[in-house]
């Protein structure tokens, strides 16, 4: 016996799509040309998305322009059709259009591109009885409306070649509209309406670059190198989680004199055993057990002032198992799980709301929670991904060109909520994009590159409209590694491992150099999240030390080559053993020790709970503030 | 790649994906009726694709397919006004409707004599079909995508109360209209 649930189930799978029908009409519709140019739709990525809409409400501001006593149009749309309801429309009129009907009808015309005066009247020319078409309206790209006999005539004659007329409205007989529509220029033919008249139309904005036909991404990387994508989705912000997430980031330098060592966050978080993490580990500063802490802003840190550690050797994704994030207080619960159906995937970064999955050859960015699971917002092909640099803001992945060349940047900015890919090849040529990293006090990024025969450091800035716009600031034919960078220098360790290393001075406005200090043997370094103060670790066991890079000074600690970095509030944390030291203008003190916890700090509300070779699974856990 | 390959692929695909692309759109476009041709829309340009470019490179043809299934709903419903959440009579109070929900969860020989009754089980589905839009979508997303109605609301930028009552109302309507009570 049906209750009345299951009742509305059985009936509205049975008639609410008929799954073979909508199947046969599919393949139908993919198969027929004709049909196929009906449901041509023209993706728009970045801004074109936002112009289809404005098409359908009428924002766009084309303001009439009475010449020599045209009439003037005020466009205010009236209609609500979408740019894909009326290519809809226009299909209907062509199969219904018949080719012996002789009315007169008003024909709004939308070209491919824009085109000149001349243009129009030579295609109109193929047309049979081309005499009968007059042109009553011309809309122009920068949004004015040349309207009547008179006007037009005098744009033909000042502006005839100049290629700016985006749509125009025809008088013709309506057995010519099918004629008209299949002229190669013709974007779409609209028959006037109560929908399409001239209070209501404007031109269609057309982007030919339809995913489907190519994945977009890649197909743009070569002119211009730079292409721009907005998720499609919406941005979520996460509150602040003071939760262990592991977030992997894989370097790409593999310079094997500079090899730092990465150090594991502590992690005080219950009896938990959360596997270490390395690269971009975000290390947050939380209330000791009594509460009682020597450091300020020790609670509700923004997720936006936690940025990563940067490191230079590769790691390999970790995962917490879920057990464990239960166990954490008995409030670590599941509160959402998402399957995402990449197989093989590599590695999953979680950033904010979203999720990065890297396969061998392409790179999915998914957004996680509400309705949207599942939705992937772009799947680009990038031979050999890997995440050069993670913060809780942004990711960047490097790429191979077709010649396996690593000189491919894509650029996942979740905070400004669009993606890059540069092709950096114009910029660094047969050169490998080695280390990336980000100076948050400048705002930009210091980018290793490395041919076979030298190390070459560009400084970037980064951009939704233009990707990453390469400076060159030097070149060195001996190894170098970044540091730090603050007030407008670099800061950077010249290696030679039979002299040592150099740690030098980079003035990125005049392009002078000094000598900071020179090190009998290798250094190693580990760098704060934000490039601004980084510790000296001797590789022969010499004292270790910091540097601070607002100071420009080396100051003395009792640190140890087990240091590890973060960065709170603006403030630098140096934590060894179990001293921990603060950086406060050139001077380093010690917080309490006891007072100070580092737990790893989220940036992204998701853990990445399984990968096998099908899917990956993403859970969201509780937000908790963790108190033992 | 022959067409038999072709096609095997793609009716493999659309098996596994109708269910998940049919849950997007729903939610995200007009109306039922208007779904059905979005994701007919939908499934032939993925045809094309396939046909053209091949489907080796095509990793997660479900993400593939719900990333035009976005691209298709944003340039047919882009500007369609979101529907009022505000419900243009009396809600029902929370006793009505665990009232309700205790009754939905019981058993009804009629409902088993209505399905067998093609008539009229399309009668029924088509009664909530042309109603409000945003009722057939509950019923979809509820009973055909299994999504709790909390979900439902989210999906649908409603408020749970909103969906409930139209949930529960349109039930209880129908219940009259056709006699679906024992």
């Amino acid at each position: 016996m049906l209750n009345t649930e299951e009742f509305y189930k059985e009936l509205f799978e049975k008639y609410s799509f008929d799954q073979d029908k909508i199947r046969l009409a599919a393949i139908k519709q993919a198969k027929e040309p004709a049909a196929k140019r009906a449901v041509r739709m023209y993706w728009k990525p970045a801004a074109g998305i936002a112009a289809a809409v404005a098409v359908t409400v009428g924002v766009t501001a084309y303001a009439a322009r009475g010449i020599g006593g045209g009439v003037n149009i005020t466009v205010s749309p009236a209609s609500a059709l979408s740019a894909s309801q009326r290519m809809y429309e226009a299909e209907r009129s062509y199969y219904s259009a018949m080719s012996e009907e002789e009315d007169i009808k008003n024909i709004y015309v939308t070209f491919n591109s824009p085109v000149s005066f001349s243009d129009i009247s030579l295609a109109l020319s193929a047309v049979t009885d081309s005499d009968d078409i007059s042109i009553e309206h011309l809309y122009i790209t920068d949004g004015s409306i040349f309207a009547g006999k008179e006007a037009i005539s005098v744009y033909a004659d000042t502006s005839g070649s100049t290629k700016s007329i985006a749509a125009a409205k025809l008088c013709a007989p309506a057995g010519l509209y099918r004629s008209i529509q299949d002229l190669p220029s013709v974007y779409l033919a609209e028959l006037g309406s109560e929908e399409i008249n001239d209070r209501t139309f404007v031109p269609i904005e057309i982007d030919d670059s339809d995913p489907l036909m190519g994945d977009r991404m890649t197909e743009t990387q070569a002119v211009p190198p730079v292409t721009t994508t907005p998720f499609s989705f919406e941005q979520q912000t996460s509150a602040p989680v003071e939760v262990q997430q592991p977030v992997t980031s894989v370097g790409t330098d593999n310079t094997p004199e500079f090899t730092d060592t990465v150090l594991p966050a502590e992690t005080d978080i219950g009896e938990t055993d959360i596997p270490e993490t390395d690269e971009t580990d975000i290390p947050e500063i939380i209330p000791s057990e009594s509460g009682e802490t020597s450091v300020p802003y020790e609670t509700d840190v923004p997720a936006d002032s936690m940025v990563s550690s940067s490191e230079e050797t590769s790691v390999s994704s970790t995962e917490v198992p879920i057990s464990e994030i239960s166990d954490i207080g008995g409030q670590g619960l599941m509160t959402e799980m998402y399957d995402l159906n990449v197989p093989n995937a590599l590695e999953t970064h979680l950033i904010d709301n979203y999720a990065v999955v890297l396969t061998k050859t392409q790179v999915y960015i998914y957004s996680l929670g509400g309705f949207d699971r599942m939705s992937a917002a772009q799947a680009a092909d990038i031979s050999s991904p890997s995440v050069a640099y993670a913060d809780s803001d942004s990711i960047i992945i490097t790429g191979c060109g077709a010649d396996g060349t690593r000189n491919t940047i894509m650029h996942i900015n979740a905070k400004e909520n669009y993606v890059t890919v540069t092709d950096a090849a114009p910029f660094i040529g047969g050169a490998e994009i080695g280390t990336i990293q980000y100076s948050a006090a400048s705002g930009k990024y210091y980018i290793k590159v490395v041919s076979s025969e030298k190390t070459y450091i560009y400084e970037c800035i980064t951009s939704a409209e233009s990707g990453f716009a390469f400076r060159p600031l030097f070149e060195s034919s001996t190894a170098v590694s970044l540091a730090g960078s603050a007030n407008g220098k670099l800061y950077y360790f010249v290696q030679n491992e039979n002299l040592g290393s150099i740690l030098r001075e980079f003035n990125c406005s005049n392009g002078q150099i000094r000598d900071i200090a020179e090190f009998e043997t290798t250094c190693k370094t580990k760098r704060s999240p934000t490039f601004e103060s980084f510790a000296i670790i001797p590789s022969d066991d010499g004292e270790t030390c910091i540097f601070d890079t607002t100071s420009a000074s080396i100051i003395s600690a009792e640190v140890t080559a087990d240091t590890a970095v973060a960065v709170s509030c603006g403030k630098t944390y140096f934590r060894s053993g179990d001293k921990t030291f603060v950086i406060s203008g050139s001077i380093i003190t010690e917080t309490s020790a006891n007072g100070i916890r580092f737990v790893i700090k989220p940036a992204s509300d998701f853990y990445v709970k399984e990968t096998d070779s099908e899917k990956v699974t993403v859970v969201k856990h509780n937000r908790y503030y963790w108190q033992s | 790649m022959g067409i038999d390959a072709l096609e095997a692929y793609f009716n493999s695909v659309y098996n596994d994906t109708f269910k998940s692309v049919s849950k997007f759109v729903v939610s995200k476009c007009g109306s039922i009726q208007e779904s059905e041709d979005i994701i007919q829309n939908i499934y032939a340009r993925f045809y094309q694709r396939i046909a053209k470019k091949g489907y080796d490179d095509i990793e997660s043809a479900e993400a593939f397919l719900i990333n035009i299934a976005k691209f298709e709903c944003k340039n047919y419903f882009g500007t369609i006004k979101k529907h009022s959440a505000a419900t243009s009579f009396s809600d029902y109070s929370e006793e009505q409707m665990v009232e309700i929900e205790a009754e939905m969860s019981r058993g009804q020989k009629c409902f088993e004599d209505v399905i067998c009754n093609e008539f009229v089980a399309k009668q029924i589905f088509e009664d909530i079909a042309n109603d409000d839009p945003v009722i057939g979508k509950i019923f979809y997303l509820h009973f055909v995508c299994d999504m709790k109605l909390d979900d439902v609301a989210k999906a649908l930028d409603l408020t749970l109360s909103s969906v409930k009552n139209k949930l529960y109302r349109t039930i209880e309507r129908q219940k009259k209209k056709f006699s679906l009570e024992d």
